[in-house]
């Protein structure tokens, strides 16, 4: 055993502990770790946020440098702001609106190629897709679990037609593989927790406690 | 019957008790547990050993201090391939909060490499074998901005370097001298990779995921939008294994030495679910 | 080392047929270069290319490695004249290929092999937008009942009987997400609901542009109800920008404030089965939506009533009848019965024939 006599470390270990207390109950320990948590979060991001975005790309380039098209996107950002004066908070739709426009716009295209031809392509049945899955014979039944399990999604997400008659069976098919995705994506989950409490484990037993190596 | 009602009332604190145990005992007693490679990892690999030598490896550190377990080995594992490969590497980071982390684990396997280099050759020297871009302001618009010129972009790096003085960036442009685009990420970015940079920039994208959101990303393996997946601890073991195995490249192995735990806590997670399960079918019979 | 000193004497073969072209279906600024390999390719360290203005003085613009046969020269003045060499590279011996015939990069108004995408984003839109002009014509456009919605009214009942809050939080998502805008919609008629029973909302935030709407949202809904007065500026507030400093705080909230009712319905991550474990354990009645496919299981497993997907934007449509979301539902329908088509025509083509089918969905 070779506790660590370094400072931050015990700051960062106890911080851990008092915040795994919450598995016991809610207690003061916690409400201080929590409390310090977003205090330091956010105390942090606004000075992260003040000399990486606000000083480099905005007030150095205008007030330093000149350059002052960049005046447009500095009064767009200060409209945020006019949220804390009643007669005029209207005009934060202004850069709301901005914001969503352009994301929308950049993602539109891009989602549709992604995330529905794309998928389109992986799905339909062809020679091509059973070898893309490289397990020989098998690629053909993977591949047809994959387009059925697929149209009986998509069935069960219409919501133009009660669920009766074909539909009525499709949507029953396809809630059963949403919920087999559902079981997979829990187990996997269960992996993941472990792994997080694994490392905070290592860290107090490691570099806190010294029992591992 | 008897016994099915214990169970049914035991506290969630002996079960969070039991599981801690079963996790610290093969961390304290550590035991040695194969490591089988997956294809997805394989792919993986073999993209990022692919690469041509005019080509770089773009490294996107996106984990957090709460991600860090699963996906800080998956970065070790691949800087030691690219550094032993002598694969340029840009890293870079989406958001803020892992640019700390992104250099811890930069600083880590430089100092592996230097720790035994004779030479200038040999070690892994900064600018020239790799670059920190660090972070600017959103994940979309990097990406798409990177497609017309990197160095515009990152105009400094995370140091406050001019990029474009530094010896690595005259010859990498755009995606066009990328080899690939390793996203390490807990949320949606490796999808934003692949929507933004590979659709409009034609760049391969390998990605490192958290296993919580594994069953999201396997679509885009099978479809081949993704060059690689790796997921969770068990896939960061599975390169560390291959980067040792098959490029002799020693180090500790974070991942590996955790995947005991994992199995034995997996094992016990199965037996609670198959005792809460014969517990509720009883206990609704006997109603 | 006969080798070497064969080489060395009689040199090694250049690559031949060079040709230059502008890069197509891009922006400008670029110029593919292609060749066939030098006899000698097994040898060489790989090939540089030198590029010229006038077809006199060259310059090395990029280095490729052997067995490769194309060059994309990214860094070029659209409307200006190139010509180009390619050189085979063996240490230091270097063989020049004939010149390439001049080329001038441009950009193309149009990317043609994306031109699926673009019929595809008409096709999708178009249907959205016909379906939205109808619904706004007052046609009444039909959507099956959603199970999760119908306890919304009891939820918020059970609150105000029992004199506690109601807590809803909208997730860690940023206002682009679908998720976060068709939560947004949900808590503007929960909020109508507590401004009419006088029932304490609390609306905490991850994201400052998110809370910067929502409180426009329940802003709003009070007043649409006639109740402005009733609108506690404090009941929407910011938190913290940190995953899980934000899920330590909503947590924090639940045990004190033990909330009658807790609202998860967004975009969420990790943090989905901390707030729903949390909540489960308060005794609160939870609902719960998320088009998060990971998060899903745990609030399924956790929450009393979850919208699974698509329903949350079909809840947001249903609950607030605005002629843009049943729109916009219907033409998703619509779209949904167009991709099934499409797979199954697809696969009947792709099983039957020999047409490079998938080649359409590139």
């Amino acid at each position: 055993m070779n506790i660590s006599l370094d400072p931050w470390i015990w700051i960062s270990a106890l911080l851990t502990v008092s915040i795994f207390s919450f598995l016991y109950r809610d207690n003061p320990f916690y409400r201080f770790a929590e409390h310090i948590f977003v205090g330091v979060a956010n105390g942090w991001a606004v000075t992260f946020y003040w000399h990486n975005i606000l000083v480099p790309s905005l007030f150095d380039p205008l007030f330093r440098r000149g350059q002052l098209l960049l005046i447009i996107p500095f009064i767009i950002g200060i409209l945020y702001l006019t949220r804390f004066i009643p007669r005029v908070s209207w005009l934060v739709r202004i850069p709301i609106g901005i914001t969503m426009g352009y994301y929308v716009g950049a993602s539109i295209p891009a989602d549709v190629q992604a995330y529905i031809i794309k998928q389109t392509q992986g799905t339909i049945l062809t020679s091509q897709n059973f070898q893309a899955w490289n397990a020989g014979n098998m690629g053909v039944v993977w591949s047809i679990i994959l387009f059925v399990g697929v149209i009986c999604t998509l069935s069960y997400f219409y919501f133009s037609k009660e669920h009766k008659g074909v539909l009525g069976i499709t949507s029953r098919i396809g809630i059963i593989f949403v919920m087999i995705g559902f079981g997979a994506a829990f187990g996997y989950t269960v992996m993941a927790r472990i792994s997080l409490l694994i490392g905070r484990l290592q860290f107090l037993l490691g570099d806190w406690l010294g029992v591992i190596h | 019957m008897k016994i099915i009602d214990i169970l049914a009332k035991i506290d969630r604190r002996i079960i969070y008790l039991i599981l801690l145990v079963v996790v610290i005992l093969p961390l304290i007693f550590p035991s040695a547990q194969s490591v089988r490679v997956m294809p997805p990892v394989e792919k993986f690999f073999n993209a990022v050993d692919n690469i041509p030598e005019e080509k770089a490896l773009i490294i996107d550190f996106d984990y957090t201090p709460q991600d860090m377990p699963e996906l800080e080995p998956m970065a070790i594992a691949l800087l030691r391939h690219a550094f032993k490969k002598r694969i340029k590497v840009l890293a870079l980071s989406l958001y803020v909060q892992p640019l700390g982390l992104a250099q811890r684990a930069l600083t880590q396997v430089t100092e592996e490499f230097n720790s035994t280099a004779e030479t200038s050759a040999d070690s892994i020297i900064y600018g020239r074998d790799y670059v920190f871009l660090g972070w600017q302001v959103g994940p979309i618009l990097a990406m798409l901005s990177m497609g017309e010129s990197i160095t515009n972009f990152y105009n400094i790096d995370y140091y406050g370097n001019r990029t474009d003085t530094l010896l690595l960036m005259k010859h990498i442009k755009n995606y066009n001298n990328v080899g690939i685009v390793a996203a390490l990420s807990p949320s949606d970015i490796p999808r934003y990779w692949v929507a933004y940079a590979q659709n409009r920039f034609g760049v391969a994208v390998g990605a490192g995921v958290t296993s919580v959101s594994a069953s999201e990303f396997y679509p885009y393996l099978q479809t081949g939008q993704f060059s690689g997946l790796m997921i969770g601890m068990k896939g960061a073991a599975e390169y560390e294994e291959m980067v040792e195995k098959e490029l002799s490249v020693a180090g500790r192995r974070k991942a590996s030495e955790s995947l005991p735990s994992i199995t034995y806590a997996h094992l016990l997670i199965i037996a609670f679910i198959i005792i809460g399960n014969i517990g509720h079918f009883v206990k609704r019979r006997q109603k | 080392m006969a080798v070497i000193l064969l080489i060395g004497l009689i040199g090694v073969a250049p690559p031949t047929h060079v040709r230059a072209y502008d890069t197509p279906d891009d922006g400008g600024g670029s110029i593919m270069v292609e060749w066939h390999l030098s006899q000698d390719d097994a040898i060489l360290d790989g090939y540089e290319i030198y590029r010229s203005n006038d077809g006199d003085v060259y310059e090395k613009v990029g280095f490729i490695g052997r067995n490769r046969t194309r060059y994309e020269d990214s860094n070029t003045e659209d409307g200006e004249n190139y010509f180009y060499k390619v050189v085979a590279l063996k240490d230091t011996l270097k063989m020049y290929s004939q010149a390439s015939q001049p080329v001038m990069s441009s950009p193309q108004w149009f990317d043609l092999p994306k031109l699926n995408i673009l019929i595809a984003c008409v096709i999708f839109g178009g249907l959205i937008l016909y379906f939205v002009y109808h619904a706004r014509k007052g046609k009444e456009l039909y959507i099956r009942k959603i199970a999760g919605l119908q306890a919304i009214d009891d939820a918020v009942g059970r609150a105000t009987e029992m004199g506690k809050p109601i807590l809803y939080t909208t997730g860690t998502g940023l206002i682009g997400d679908i998720a976060t805008i068709a939560s947004l919609n949900i808590l503007g008629e929960i909020a109508k609901k507590c401004a009419r029973y006088d029932t304490q909302l609390i609306n905490p935030h991850l994201d400052p542009i998110v809370y910067t709407v929502a409180r426009e949202v329940v802003k709003e809904s009070y007043t649409q109800v006639g109740r402005p007065d009733a609108f506690d500026p404090d009941s929407v507030y910011f938190i913290t920008d940190l995953q899980f400093a934000y899920a330590a705080a909503v947590s924090g909230i639940m045990v004190r404030e033990k909330p009658a009712t807790n609202f998860l319905i967004g975009w969420f991550m990790a943090e989905s089965l901390i707030l729903a474990e949390t909540g489960a354990s308060t005794g609160a009645i939870q609902i719960a939506g998320t088009d998060r496919v990971p998060q899903l299981p745990f609030f399924i497993t956790a929450c009393d009533y979850t919208l699974i997907g698509e329903e949350l934007y079909a809840a947001s449509a249903y609950i607030s009848k605005e002629p843009l979301l049943l729109g916009a539902i219907k033409g998703e329908d619509l779209g949904k019965l167009i991709i099934g088509a499409a797979l199954i025509a697809g696969s009947i083509i792709g099983l039957l024939t020999k047409l490079p089918i998938l080649n359409l969905f590139k």
